[in-house]
């Protein structure tokens, strides 16, 4: 009996020992990919939120700023958990979150629930901007842009026939309709859809049943992996077209591991080259004297401007520090003078900023159409059929 | 009355450590909190005056034990009121140990290997979301939770009718394309919301109670999980006593005469057909239940939730606790599930350690961490856990 | 038309070549232990990486000709080969007496092990990596197909390692053994066969198969990522039930049967390359319960 007694208390002893001490602060919350396929853009994103933070810090703010950084793994279903972590800790205040459509169409009703505010740094779905939640606004331009600015883009270098293979996710489906309906309207002809599923690996039937159809373009509404698989397949069954991808593709892996065979393909991105951005090469080089072990990613200007936001949301609630005051605060953003350009939000939380560009492959680089040999005529994409 | 104080010790012994496992913050601290469990039992288990006094304890007053514990399960959550993720997260390992059980009446009690045991749950889940979130019926909760459960023991008897001569191998590799077969089906189909799930899945209402909301109790604001596991908990109860009375019962006894020696087990005049459609009717049933009270709690079901490395992860639990005993299988359910979340900073490895685990327990403890009792005949007709 | 035809012919082929190699260990382990082996489609996916990594250091240095390629092949071989014995000696050898049950569930073990630990300890081991081109480059037409060299390469390489070990199995005396245990286990140790020899042998060869058929998976689809192995497990499954558990002539016509119904079914059906794996799936059940004794397999009926 006695022995007992002592195991317990000796337990109870040790658990006392492990207190609980806190200060009134302010959280604020980041949730990107930092693990999983899309790592490193959430890894870029995480280290610009970062830098935020670490600038403000360094202001006299009225609150401490506590940061918390979570991963969604690119998994909708870890989103929602990792959303769900942040919306139940009360302090938490803001949450700078997602660069995956799926994981911030699934979050965002979380959010919601909670009266949470969330500024979306990298996600594109229109979807995200269109259910009228007042705690949720985004950066990055949808989605939707990308795809008209793709439209018109290659239409006007003269392609008629387009053969569009996507993937059956929200991300994937949402780009097909809506370039299909662009092309549609402006003329253009969709000789083939195929959906295909994340992870497959054998186009070649499907590619093969589109070389009888002789199209000008083959569209590919999905990321990096498969489509280095597409490319590289097109040629193995010798299907001679134009590629084409959107900003899921638009990325070195792409390059990486498609090697000689991405030459010449064109990728739409939302954000230009960071150097051509308002202040881009001033966030540059602060990213560069952070030393951070991560290299600055395509959206990571997009976290920085989004964090930014928010603090400056915070100071504006400042004393009003509740959830409901931030929500407001956020939406009352008036042309903040961010790296992006100035930004306001509309009433559906969409951000005012537009900067859709055309890329292509050149020597194994993303270079911007405009600067590229391809626009100067010096080395020629696959041309239209007649 | 000594032996009294005894059980009520080492379960409030077992209630607080319990307790501070999940609440430390540091991964260290709970490393060093797992050491002293583990030595704390090894002591204890080689201690015979010990390990005597307390079989005898619990023994002789198991009611008092059995009644003491479940008291003691409710109040657990109530230690985690300022962290709504913690209940969260424990309700979640509450819905594994009822899927783990249902696995069980297949795995355990037939020896039958189903790989794709995450298909049922997936169909509850859906079942629910389809016909809350998509179609939006008000049915009362509990005929959707038995529709669920009617469902996925529909799939359950599809799948048990065409595989009635299958055992072993064939058995099993049947249920991973079976398995595989669902996950991508519903992954494609648009019916279904394909991969992006079905979003905005509205809370439970129980008679008149909606468990989405807050309730203030004493003048706590009790957060919306804790409804949410209460409910769970009362299922997971009532499953927990279903198996039990099965286990032993004819049917029981009759499934583990089957899994010994079928052909003996016929010859016996046990009919092996019907048995076997028990098994799969009760198993994917429970999977179902399971998988309705997931959904609501989730609020955004997808694909992923339901794939092989789910069925797999079920599979671990079973092996883990014990193979066809109740409470061995609850307690490996439960590891296993609050397991990722402790070890945040590995959660890379957790597909490893589970790898790892399964290896090393059938090689050498195949019979689990609290083995399968032996039934004792007392006389005719009459069988008894010991 | 004619080339579109001709086209998809190839891709069948070249598809049911890659199977068949996978296919081929199912159908042997199987045969000789009554095992599924799930590690099998991971070692598969093993050979692949093991190979790049061969790559990403020995040909650094040397460049790429026709003797590193010969090496890489080699000496990917062996270590795939070791890590099936490994495979067997560390897990299913000490459950030799126990339920099947066991055996089954340690496979899945080591599966989910060798997957996890490709993503985990291989640099970046989480993303597909580029396969290095092992073969010329040239692409030839003919009868209006597309063919590049590399699948000439694949075929031939192919076709040899089914040739070999063909003749190993049916001409030498360790072959017998295989034959001899795969047919009555009792009776082959009563007449003097090495059990355990013969199950260790054919590790070797499922593996050794396994392991080349992943370099020319890498080199065919030049890409590889570190779960491929479960889906190409699963297939190679799929081909050895199809064309009967047991016999290996039935795994090499399964594997054409699934290339073609999955072609086909990507290539003719509406939403077919969204489903057929859903498809490929599904005829595995029918056999399964229809005829599990495959196209080409005997029926076995369990003695009481």
């Amino acid at each position: 009996m006695r022995r007992i007694f002592i195991f317990v208390l000796a337990f109870l002893l040790l658990f006392s020992t492990i207190g609980f001490a806190g200060k009134p602060i302010v959280k604020i919350a980041f949730i990107g990919p930092l693990t999983g396929p899309a790592a490193f853009q959430g890894l870029g994103g995480r280290n610009a939120f970062k830098l935020a933070i670490m600038e403000a810090k360094k202001q006299n703010l009225p609150f401490k700023l506590v940061p918390v950084i979570l991963d969604d793994q690119s998994d909708p279903t870890v989103a929602v958990n990792a959303a769900l972590k942040v919306c139940s800790d009360k302090r938490v205040l803001v949450s700078i979150s997602h660069w995956n459509s799926p994981c911030a169409l699934a979050t965002i009703d979380t959010f919601h629930r909670y009266g949470l505010a969330t500024i979306v740094w990298g996600a594109v779905h229109p979807g995200i901007t269109q259910k009228g939640y007042k705690e949720v606004s985004r950066i990055p331009t949808p989605l939707t842009f990308q795809n008209r600015f793709a439209a018109k883009f290659l239409t006007n270098l003269g392609y008629k026939r387009f053969a569009v293979i996507y993937e059956t996710s929200d991300y994937g489906k949402g780009h097909k309709d809506v370039f299909t309906k662009a092309i549609k309207e402006l003329g253009g002809e969709i000789v083939s859809e195929d959906g295909i599923v994340a992870g497959e690996r054998n186009f070649q039937p499907i590619l093969t049943k589109i070389k009888a159809k002789n199209p000008d373009v083959v569209y590919y509404g999905g990321y990096s992996p498969e489509a280095a698989l597409i490319v590289t397949q097109m040629k193995s069954v010798g299907l001679n077209a134009q590629f084409v991808g959107i900003s899921g593709i638009s990325d070195a892996k792409f390059i990486k591991l498609a090697k000689e065979n991405a030459e010449g393909t064109i990728g739409f991105v939302d954000s230009p080259p960071m150097d051509k951005l308002p202040k881009g090469k001033e966030f540059m080089e602060k990213y560069k004297k952070a030393h951070f072990k991560e290299d600055i990613a395509p959206y990571s200007p997009h976290a920085y401007d989004a964090t930014w936001i928010a603090i400056e949301a915070l100071k504006r609630a400042y004393p009003k520090l509740n959830r409901k005051n931030v929500v407001k605060e956020i939406r009352n953003t008036k042309d903040y003078d961010g790296v992006l350009g100035k930004i306001s939000f509309d009433e559906n939380g969409q951000s005012n900023i537009v900067t859709i560009v055309a890329r292509v492959v050149q020597d194994g680089k993303w270079v911007l159409w405009e600067d590229s040999e391809y626009a100067k005529g010096i080395r020629k994409l696959v041309p239209p059929k007649k | 009355m000594g032996k009294i104080l005894t059980v009520l010790l080492i379960e409030l012994l077992i209630l607080i450590v319990s307790v501070f496992a999940l609440k430390i913050e540091s991964t260290v601290g709970f490393l060093l909190l797992l050491v002293s469990i583990v030595f704390a039992i090894y002591y204890g288990a080689k201690n015979e005056k010990i390990r005597y006094r307390l079989q005898d304890a619990f023994s002789s007053s198991r009611r008092f034990a059995l009644i003491l514990g479940i008291i003691l399960i409710f109040i657990f959550p109530l230690f985690f009121m300022d962290s709504p993720y913690w209940v969260f997260v424990i309700t979640i390992g509450v819905i594994y140990i009822i899927l783990a059980i249902g696995l069980n009446m297949m795995l355990g009690s037939l020896d039958l290997v189903n790989l794709g045991f995450a298909a049922f749950f997936g169909i509850g889940a859906y079942t629910v979301g389809m016909i809350t979130a998509k179609y939006g019926l008000h049915l009362p909760y509990l005929i959707v939770l038995l529709l669920a459960g009617i469902v996925a023991m529909i799939f359950g008897l599809l799948l048990c009718l065409p595989t009635m001569g299958m055992k072993g191998y064939y058995f099993s590799l049947t249920t991973i394309a079976f398995g595989l077969a669902v996950e991508l089906t519903i992954n494609n189909l648009e019916w279904t919301g394909g991969p992006g799930g079905i979003k905005n899945i509205p809370h439970i209402s129980l008679f008149g109670l909606n468990l989405g909301d807050s309730y203030t109790v004493f003048g706590y604001d009790l957060p919306f999980q804790l409804n949410y596991f209460y409910f769970a908990l009362v299922i997971m109860l009532l499953v927990m006593l279903v198996a039990w009375l099965i286990h032993n019962s004819r049917i029981g006894l009759s499934w583990n005469a089957i899994k010994e020696d079928d052909i003996a087990a016929r010859a016996q005049g046990i009919n092996i057909k019907v048995y076997r459609i028990y098994a799969f009717a009760i198993g994917s049933f429970i999977a179902g239940v399971a998988g309705a009270i997931f959904a609501p709690l989730m609020g955004y079901i997808a694909p992923t939730n339901f794939t092989y490395a789910h069925s797999i992860t079920m599979v671990a639990m079973v092996i883990l606790g014990g193979i066809d005993n109740i409470m061995g299988i609850a307690l490996g359910a439960f590891l296993l599930s609050i397991a990722p979340e402790k070890f945040r900073a590995f959660s890379d490895y957790r597909m490893l350690i589970y790898a790892l685990i399964i290896i090393l327990m059938v090689i050498y403890r195949p019979q689990g961490l609290i083995p399968k009792k032996i039934r004792k005949y007392d006389f005719i007709g009459g069988a008894k856990d010991e | 038309m004619l080339s579109t035809v001709s086209q998809q012919l190839l891709n069948v082929i070249m598809l049911g070549s890659l199977y068949s190699l996978v296919a081929i260990g199912f159908t042997l382990f199987f045969g000789v232990l009554d095992l599924i082996n799930f590690a099998h489609g991971d070692v598969f996916m093993l050979g692949s990486f093991v190979a790049l990594f061969l790559f990403m250091t020995v040909a650094f240095f040397s460049g790429v000709n026709f003797f590193t390629v010969l090496l890489l092949f080699l000496i990917t071989g062996f270590i795939v080969v070791i890590a099936g014995l490994l495979i067997y000696k560390l897990t299913i050898k000490p459950l030799a007496t126990s339920p099947p049950l066991m055996m089954l569930l340690v496979t899945v073990g080591v599966s989910i092990f060798i997957r996890e630990g490709v993503m985990l300890f291989f640099p970046d081991g989480a993303s597909p990596h580029p396969f290095p081109k092992i073969f010329p480059e040239t692409t030839y037409t003919f009868l209006g197909m597309n063919i590049p060299a590399g699948y000439i390469f694949i075929i031939v390489i192919s076709i040899f390692l089914v040739v070999a070990m063909s003749i190993f199995v049916n001409k030498t005396k360790l072959g017998m053994s295989i034959r001899a245990t795969a047919q009555d286990r009792e009776a082959a140790l009563m007449m003097g066969v090495d059990i355990d020899k013969t199950i260790a042998v054919t590790f070797i060869i499922g593996s050794l198969l396994a392991g080349i058929g992943g370099i020319l998976n890498g080199a065919y689809y030049s890409t590889i990522k570190y779960d491929m192995g479960f889906i190409a497990g699963i297939k190679g499954f799929s081909c050895s039930v199809v064309g009967g558990l047991g016999n290996v002539y039935g795994a090499i016509v399964g594997s054409f049967v699934i290339a073609f119904l999955e072609t086909i079914g990507a290539a003719f059906l509406p939403f077919g390359a969204e489903y057929k794996d859903v498809f490929t799936f599904i005829i595995v059940i029918i056999f399964l319960v229809i005829r599990p004794s495959g196209l080409m397999g005997e029926k076995k009926f369990e003695k009481v």
